[in-house]
C-alpha cells in the first residue's frame, strides 16, 4: 500500500482551477522535493494533502485513507494524528515559551499523545540532537529564526507522525545552515520512519533528497 | 486541558488589553450588582418601616402626606386629631391597641415625637422587631427623653445626658428653643434602620408642658414664662394629637373600621392602611430605581462591548496563531472554541472582581450610607434575582464572544495553513 495516493483530483478557487492531478503516489520513507514557482499551487497541493482543503473531484488517499470522503472533523483529527507541518516563517505562538510549543505537537492527537514521560524523553533528546535543549523556557519571541525552525521540527516530529510536510521551511536561512538544518530534519525523521514531503522554489537543495518532482509535471493546470 | 493553558497564556501575553476588559466587566458588574442591591435595600427598609399596624389615623389629609409625616419623619401634619375622638376611637371593640403620636418638634434636626408607653409596647417593624433599648429605660418622669440610635450616634448621647428641644419640625430654620425646659435622656433605643432611629421620643404631658406657657401660639415673655417646677401634673391636658396608629383584634374589620373612621361625623379624620400606600408611594418613587437599573444594564452593554473591541481587534494579529493551531489538527470549531472560552474567561475574571469590589464597597460604604442616606443594608448579600443576572451576565459574556469566534472560523478555513 502506498503512503500516499492521489487520483483524478481536481481543486479550484470558485471558477479559477489550481491543480488537476491524475495521478501522483508516494512511498513510505520517502523524501520527496517538491518545486515549482511561486503561485504554481505549491500550497494547495500540501492544503489538501493535510487536509485542510477538500478537493472538487477525485480521491486522496493517505495511509489507506481517503481524505476526500472525509467530514471537515475527521480530517482534523487525521491530521493531528499523522501529519506533522513546518512553514517557510512564524511557526510558533508567540505567547508560548519553547517547551509549550513542542507539546503542542500531539496536544490535538489521542495517537500521538503517548505517556507524558515518554514524550519528553523524545522531545529532550531531539531538543539535544537540534542543539536547542538550553533554550527549553525562552519564550519564542527571543529566539533567532533558526533556532524557530528547529523548534518548529521538533514540534513537527514530536510523537512520531507518518508524515511531515515542509513549506518552504529553509527559505529566511542562509545556506550553511539550510543543509545542518536539513540534515537534521533527515535525521530526525528518519529514526521515526516519517516520510517528508519538502515544497520549495530553491532547487539548489535539491540534491539532498531521494526523489525530485516539478509541480508542473503532476498538475495539469497551467499557471 | 490545553484549552485553559492555550486560552490563559495568550490573554496574559496581551495583559494590558486583558486587564482593561476585565476592569470594564468588573466595574460593569459592580455598578449592576450595587444598583440592585441599593435599590433592594432601600425597597426593603422602606416597606418595613412599619407593620403590625393595620390603620393610620391622622387628620384630614392626603395618604401620602400622612404616612410620611407619621412614620417617615417628613412634612407636616395641617390639621390634628381631638383628644376626645382618639379616646372614642382607642376603645371601640374592634381595635385591640393604638398607638398615639404628637408631632411638631424636634431636637437639632432630628424629629420629637410624644407618645405613650403603648409606642415601646406596640410598635413593630420589619416583621415583628420591636424598639430595643441599647441603654436605660423608657420615659418614666415627666422630663424624660428616649433618644434614637443614630440620634445618640451623631449627636454623641449617653443616658442622663440633659438635652432641650426646639420648637418647630423643620430642619434648618433658625429655631426657637424650648431652653428652659431641658430634658433628661432616660434611654437609648438600637439601630433598627428605620425612621425611629432618627427621633427623638417623649411622653404627651411633656409635649404640654413645654407648650404650657405657648398657648397664644408665640414664645413665652419673661413675664408669661412657667418655669418646670411651677409645672403642675393636673395642668397638663392633652387637647390635641397628630396621628395614632392601631391594631385591630381581627383583621377582617381593618377595612370596615377604616370607612367607618373616614366617615365619623364628629371630626374630619383618614384613616390609611400603611401597606397599601406604601406600595403607592413606592409606584412614585420606584421610577428613579428603574431608570438606575435600565441604567446599569446599559452601562453592562457596554463593557461588553469592550471586550468585544478588544477581542476582534487581535484577532487579525492572530491569525498567524489560528493557522498554526489548524495545522497542528485543530478544527475551526475549536479554534471559534477556544476565542468562546476566552471571552468566557474574560467575563468570569471580570464577574469575579465585580462581585468582590461589589461586597467591599458595600461593606466600607455601609457607615456611610446609612449617616448619609439613611439606606440600611437590611438582607441577603444576594438573593436570587442578583445571582440571575450575575449568570446572564455570563451568558452574555460567552455570547459576545461568539462574534470573534465565527469571525475567527471564517478567517481559519480561508487563510488555511499559510495564514498571512
Amino acid at each position: 500500500m502506498a503512503l500516499i495516493e492521489l487520483s483524478n483530483v481536481e481543486f479550484s478557487y470558485g471558477q479559477q482551477p489550481v491543480l488537476r492531478i491524475p495521478r501522483f503516489t508516494m512511498e513510505k520513507g520517502e523524501r520527496l522535493f517538491l518545486h515549482g514557482p511561486s503561485g504554481s499551487g505549491k500550497s494547495t497541493f500540501l492544503e489538501i494533502l493535510s487536509g485542510i482543503l477538500a478537493p472538487q473531484k477525485g480521491e486522496v488517499r493517505v495511509l489507506g485513507q481517503d481524505l476526500a470522503a472525509m467530514t471537515s472533523s475527521q480530517r482534523d483529527r487525521f491530521r493531528a494524528d499523522h501529519i506533522g507541518s513546518i512553514f517557510q516563517s512564524f511557526n510558533l505562538i508567540p505567547y508560548l515559551n519553547v517547551r509549550d510549543n513542542i507539546a503542542l505537537g500531539p496536544a490535538f492527537s489521542s495517537v500521538r499523545r503517548k505517556p507524558a514521560a515518554e514524550l519528553d524523553k523524545e522531545r529532550d533528546e531531539m531538543l539535544k540532537a537540534l542543539g536547542i535543549d538550553h533554550l527549553f523556557d525562552r519564550p519564542v519571541t527571543r529566539l533567532s529564526v533558526g533556532q524557530q525552525q528547529r523548534v518548529a521540527v521538533a514540534r513537527a516530529l514530536l510523537g512520531g507522525p507518518e508524515i511531515v510536510l515542509a513549506d518552504e521551511p529553509t527559505s529566511a536561512l542562509d545556506e550553511d545552515h539550510r543543509e545542518k538544518f536539513l540534515k537534521l530534519l533527515f535525521e530526525l525523521a528518519e529514526a521515526r520512519g516519517t516520510s517528508l514531503i519538502f515544497v520549495s522554489h530553491d532547487r539548489s537543495i535539491q540534491r539532498l533528497f531521494g526523489r525530485v518532482e516539478a509541480l508542473s509535471s503532476l498538475n495539469e493546470v497551467k499557471a | 486541558m490545553i484549552f485553559l493553558s492555550l486560552a490563559w497564556k495568550s490573554l496574559r501575553s496581551r495583559s494590558l488589553s486583558t486587564s482593561l476588559t476585565v476592569l470594564s466587566i468588573a466595574l460593569s458588574v459592580a455598578l449592576l450588582l450595587t444598583v440592585e442591591r441599593a435599590q433592594r435595600s432601600s425597597r426593603e427598609g422602606f416597606m418595613s418601616a412599619i407593620s403590625k399596624t393595620d390603620l393610620i389615623v391622622g387628620g384630614r389629609t392626603g395618604p401620602t402626606q400622612l404616612l410620611l409625616f407619621s412614620v417617615f419623619n417628613v412634612g407636616n401634619a395641617t390639621h390634628n386629631i381631638s383628644w376626645d375622638s382618639y379616646q372614642h376611637w382607642a376603645q371601640h371593640p374592634a381595635i385591640e391597641w393604638t398607638i398615639p403620636y404628637s408631632l411638631g418638634d424636634s431636637h437639632r434636626g432630628f424629629r420629637v415625637v410624644a407618645t405613650n408607653q403603648d409606642f415601646f409596647t406596640h410598635y413593630r417593624f420589619r416583621g415583628d422587631r420591636a424598639p430595643e433599648f441599647a441603654s436605660g429605660v423608657p420615659f418614666v418622669g415627666l422630663w424624660d427623653v428616649v433618644v434614637g440610635s443614630e440620634v445618640a450616634r451623631r449627636l454623641n448621647y449617653k443616658t442622663e445626658d440633659s438635652i432641650t428641644l426646639s420648637h418647630g419640625a423643620t430642619k434648618g430654620e433658625s429655631f426657637q428653643e424650648h431652653g428652659d425646659k431641658p430634658f433628661r435622656i432616660s434611654g437609648i433605643l438600637k439601630p433598627t434602620g428605620t425612621p425611629i432611629d432618627q427621633s427623638v421620643y417623649i411622653s404627651l404631658p411633656a409635649m404640654e408642658a413645654i407648650h404650657i406657657d405657648w398657648k397664644t401660639g408665640a414664645a413665652p415673655t419673661e413675664k408669661t414664662r412657667i418655669t418646670p417646677d411651677q409645672i403642675k401634673p393636673e395642668d397638663l391636658k392633652v387637647e390635641t394629637l397628630t396621628a395614632f396608629f392601631l391594631r385591630t383584634k381581627s383583621r377582617l374589620d381593618t377595612l370596615r373600621l377604616q370607612r367607618e373612621i373616614n366617615v365619623y361625623p364628629e371630626e374630619p379624620l383618614l384613616a390609611i392602611v400603611p401597606g397599601a400606600t406604601l406600595q403607592d408611594l413606592w409606584r412614585v418613587l420606584g421610577y428613579a430605581e428603574r431608570v438606575l437599573g435600565l441604567v446599569s444594564i446599559l452601562v453592562m452593554i457596554v463593557g461588553f462591548s469592550a471586550m468585544l473591541i478588544a477581542l476582534v481587534t487581535t484577532l487579525n494579529e492572530r491569525r498567524r496563531e489560528m493557522a498554526i493551531l489548524r495545522s497542528l489538527g485543530a478544527g475551526q470549531s475549536r479554534i471559534a472554541g477556544l476565542l468562546v472560552f476566552e471571552a468566557g474567561l474574560l467575563t468570569t475574571f471580570g464577574v469575579l472582581i465585580g462581585v468582590t469590589v461589589n461586597v467591599a464597597v458595600f461593606a466600607l460604604l455601609a457607615p456611610w450610607l446609612e449617616n448619609e442616606f439613611g439606606l440600611y443594608l437590611v438582607g441577603a448579600t444576594f438573593v436570587l434575582k442578583e445571582l440571575a443576572l450575575i449568570g446572564a451576565v455570563l451568558i452574555g459574556g460567552i455570547l459576545a464572544g461568539l462574534v470573534p469566534a465565527l469571525k475567527a472560523r471564517r478567517q481559519a478555513l480561508k487563510d488555511g495553513l499559510t495564514g498571512l
